[in-house]
């Protein structure tokens, strides 16, 4: 894995939250099932989002008003807040 | 929260009535609520750190994770993070000196214990600190902060390689990670080539580079000894104690021997000291315990000490950039500070010398694949070594540069390297690009040394400063000047002192009396003899002269040897410039001094010619106490092949002058031979103390 330059935001957005990133951490925020994920871009698509606003700040504040039970808004926040690990991985 | 910050402020730095300096309160603000990316501009000591660290804990009181802080200077923060104790920062070191409490670490990261993560860039570079420590924690990052992110730009200068893996892991994160660079030198070419590889979201907030209190003076004087006698003669009136910066390591070595000699507290700092003395010879400067460090650019980056009362510059630095960066290190808290810029005759030649070395040869390189691509398994670089026979550290210097490559046609495997399936070619139109720009920056400097206004202000526009004006203080402004004299005895002295260093070689102008050499007697002819010649140390001496012993024990002359060969070599510059090098041969030892020959003319960058051959052993020159009985025992002893004889001047190079018969007989046949000029050169002079030295 060493293409960098191609990674769009919506990408980075999905690997934040769907892969491990090379971490074994038992206590950390483990990242969303295929149909956890299912349910946020379900979410998303309602609010009109896509995945890469979950970057910007206004994107990112509107997730703690999610109210599906298999999602809680801080792991999710967790798994965003994992970039140097995606940086260090891509 | 500016209220909060403002506490935060106050309470590191333990002054109630403290406010933040322009652009402080900025960054803050925008790292923490605006979770923007930022370069900032900012001269030493204006407080880049409490930016972090503030920062750091206004994140952490909002549940984000520790900051990552990547800085070369981890040793010299110790300050810095005394002051973030005090606002319940709390930051820890991983480096290369302490796996041991790696794993210690990584829980309490884990655990939320830890505010700041400290990593050195070579961290960064190395496998498996990379996925044992850095990985598993890197999850748990919230602000990624870079120092001295001028690196990310100035590759092949600061010699940094590492900086481009940062360059790369920045363009990789996420744009809702916070990122702080942060820079007391940046001109616009700077300031655009970070911005181009992190992104255009990069915000840049930058403040006057202006230091009130420094006097600048640059001071044209071309011979080293006249520089040393300046030093020798100032340095004890300068109030406080301060840095004398140097360009290599061998001047550093020389210029601190001669300041002792005349009595003055000096000590040389470069890379060839352990860590361990370098830290403490910064503590003494801090400490004042010391009056003045003679130093390379190996006193880097973030050495703080704000009262540093001079910083003079023996010889002129490559870059404003670089300049200023140490230059800046003096006045920082007092009122009153020197800068000066000595400029001589050997600078062009010494930047020159960078600039050419700056990479890796595209031969070493493609070397260095092929051995790669050859080998069954992954290869050390001892094992590399051996299968090339090429300098350590031009090895090094090779794998470091394919290493960074980005894709790299190398990785690691463990501490061994196994070529990787891409494919590469030397980026030669990078190469040429940045070395073109190191000759546009040796220009500016050059133009410094000839700048008709305000010095200050000079650097300030070259440097992109907005607020560039005159500064009132240094010796343009004012017509003060220390000026370029010095007494004539400390002139003398300094000439003596240089001579000792290098000994210079006499051509013997007449055969033996009272006999014949291979029929000759009389004068020797003045277009068949030596020229002047030179050798690098006395027999016996401490240092080289130990080297030279080792070396022809072990039947191998250390590296250390070749580069103070070549050093002396073009600080002597013989003229007309040898083109070639040969050897005198021997019969008891015949591959020690070909060998060290071949590895000088490399390092010159000169062909190597072993034109001379041994015909007959002969007793060692050493044991024949005259000239007559010195000259028969090399009669008819050597044969030159004139075929291979080059036209050009050439060197000629011998471990050990005692008689100078050797260099006298080889350096006639040569020329008889059709040689240019003979300049013979040796390691060491074991001939009998004439009373020139003491």
């Amino acid at each position: 894995m060493t293409m960098t330059e191609g990674l769009s935001a919506d990408t980075q957005v999905v690997l934040l939250l769907c892969s491990r990133l090379g971490q074994k951490d038992e206590n950390g925020a483990k990242p969303l099932t295929a149909r956890q994920y299912g349910v946020l871009t379900r979410w998303l698509r309602e609010r009109s989002m896509r995945p890469r606003d979950l970057l910007e700040n206004t994107g990112r504040a509107r997730l703690a008003g999610i109210q599906a039970a298999e999602l809680a808004p801080e792991t999710l926040e967790q798994l965003l807040d994992r970039g140097v690990a995606l940086g260090i991985m891509t | 929260m500016k209220e909060r910050a403002l506490a935060l402020l106050r309470q590191a730095i333990g002054d109630p009535r403290a406010q933040f300096r322009p652009g402080q309160w900025e960054a803050i603000q925008a790292l923490v609520e605006g979770r923007e990316r930022l370069l900032v501009v900012e001269r030493t000591g204006w407080g880049k750190s409490l930016v972090y660290f503030i920062a750091t804990r206004l994140l952490r009181d909002r549940g984000a994770g520790c900051a990552l802080l990547i800085s070369p200077l981890l040793a010299l923060m110790r300050n810095q993070i005394a002051a973030a104790e005090r606002i319940a920062v709390r930051a820890e070191t991983v480096n290369s000196t302490n796996p041991d409490s790696w794993p210690a670490v990584e829980t309490a990261l884990k655990a939320g214990k830890i505010d700041v993560l400290l990593v050195s860039p070579e961290r960064l570079a190395n496998e498996e600190f990379m996925t044992r420590c850095l990985l598993p924690v890197a999850a748990r990052v919230g602000l990624f902060v870079v120092d001295e992110a001028h690196c990310i730009s100035d590759w092949g200068h600061d010699f940094r390689p590492d900086y481009r893996r940062i360059a790369r892991i920045l363009q990789a994160l996420p744009r809702n990670l916070p990122v702080l660079a942060t820079t007391a030198t940046a001109n616009d070419r700077v300031v655009g080539d970070v911005t181009a590889q992190l992104g255009p979201r990069l915000r840049v907030i930058r403040g006057p580079l202006l230091r009130e209190s420094l006097r600048l003076e640059n001071l044209r004087i071309p011979s080293q000894s006249a520089r040393m006698a300046w030093l020798a003669d100032r340095i004890p009136r300068f109030e406080g104690s301060g840095i004398v910066y140097t360009l290599t390591v061998r001047d550093a070595d020389n210029v601190a021997a001669w300041l002792q000699q005349c009595g003055i507290d000096a000590r040389a700092y470069h890379t060839g000291l352990e860590n361990e003395e370098r830290q403490q010879l910064e503590d003494m400067l801090l400490g004042n315990q010391v009056k003045t460090l003679v130093a390379t650019v190996a006193l880097g980056m973030g050495f703080d000490k704000p009262d540093l009362g001079f910083v003079v510059h023996f010889q002129r630095p490559g870059s404003v950039v670089h300049y200023y960066q140490q230059v800046g290190r003096a006045g920082r808290a007092i009122d009153r500070a020197y800068g000066v810029l000595m400029s001589g005759a050997e600078d062009d030649e010494i930047a020159n010398y960078f600039i050419r070395t700056a990479f890796p040869s595209a031969e070493e390189v493609a070397e260095v694949l092929r051995v790669l691509d050859a080998a069954p398994r992954p290869l050390k670089a001892a094992e590399i070594q051996r299968a090339l026979n090429i300098r350590p550290s031009k090895l090094a210097k090779a794998l470091k540069f394919l290493e960074v490559e980005s894709p790299s046609p190398i990785t690691h495997e463990g501490t061994a390297y196994v070529r990787t399936p891409v494919a590469w070619v030397m980026p030669a139109e990078r190469i040429e690009r940045i070395t073109q720009l190191r000759r546009q920056e040796q220009a500016r400097m050059r133009a410094y040394m000839e700048a008709a206004g305000c010095l200050m202000q000079f650097l300030a526009e070259e440097l992109s400063d907005p607020e560039a004006a005159p500064c009132g203080k240094c010796a343009d402004c004012t017509g003060e000047r220390l000026g370029a004299t010095y007494p004539a005895y400390l002139g003398e002295g300094a000439a003596r002192f240089l001579e000792r260093l290098s000994l210079i070689i006499e051509p013997r102008k007449l055969w033996p009396q009272m006999a014949t050499f291979e029929g000759e007697r009389g004068r020797i002819a003045a277009e068949f003899m030596a020229a002047e010649g030179r050798a690098l140390c006395k027999w016996g001496d401490a240092g080289f002269g130990d080297l030279v012993r080792d070396g022809k024990r072990e039947r191998h002359f250390a590296d250390r040897l070749v580069g103070a060969a070549a050093d002396l070599i073009q600080r002597w510059n013989p003229r007309p410039t040898p083109e070639w090098v040969t050897c005198v041969p021997s019969h008891r030892h015949p591959a020690l001094v070909p060998e060290f020959a071949r590895r000088l003319a490399a390092q010159l960058g000169l062909p190597f010619v072993g034109c001379v051959r041994k015909t007959r052993a002969t007793d060692l020159q050493k044991t024949r106490q005259n000239s007559f009985q010195q000259a028969s025992n090399l009669e008819n002893a050597f044969e030159v092949e004139e075929g291979s004889v080059q036209r050009g001047p050439v060197l000629l190079v011998d471990d050990v002058v005692d008689s100078r018969w050797t260099f006298t007989v080889l350096a006639w046949k040569l020329r008889k031979a059709g040689a240019g000029p003979v300049f013979p050169f040796a390691l060491a002079d074991s001939s009998a103390d004439d009373g020139s030295s003491e």
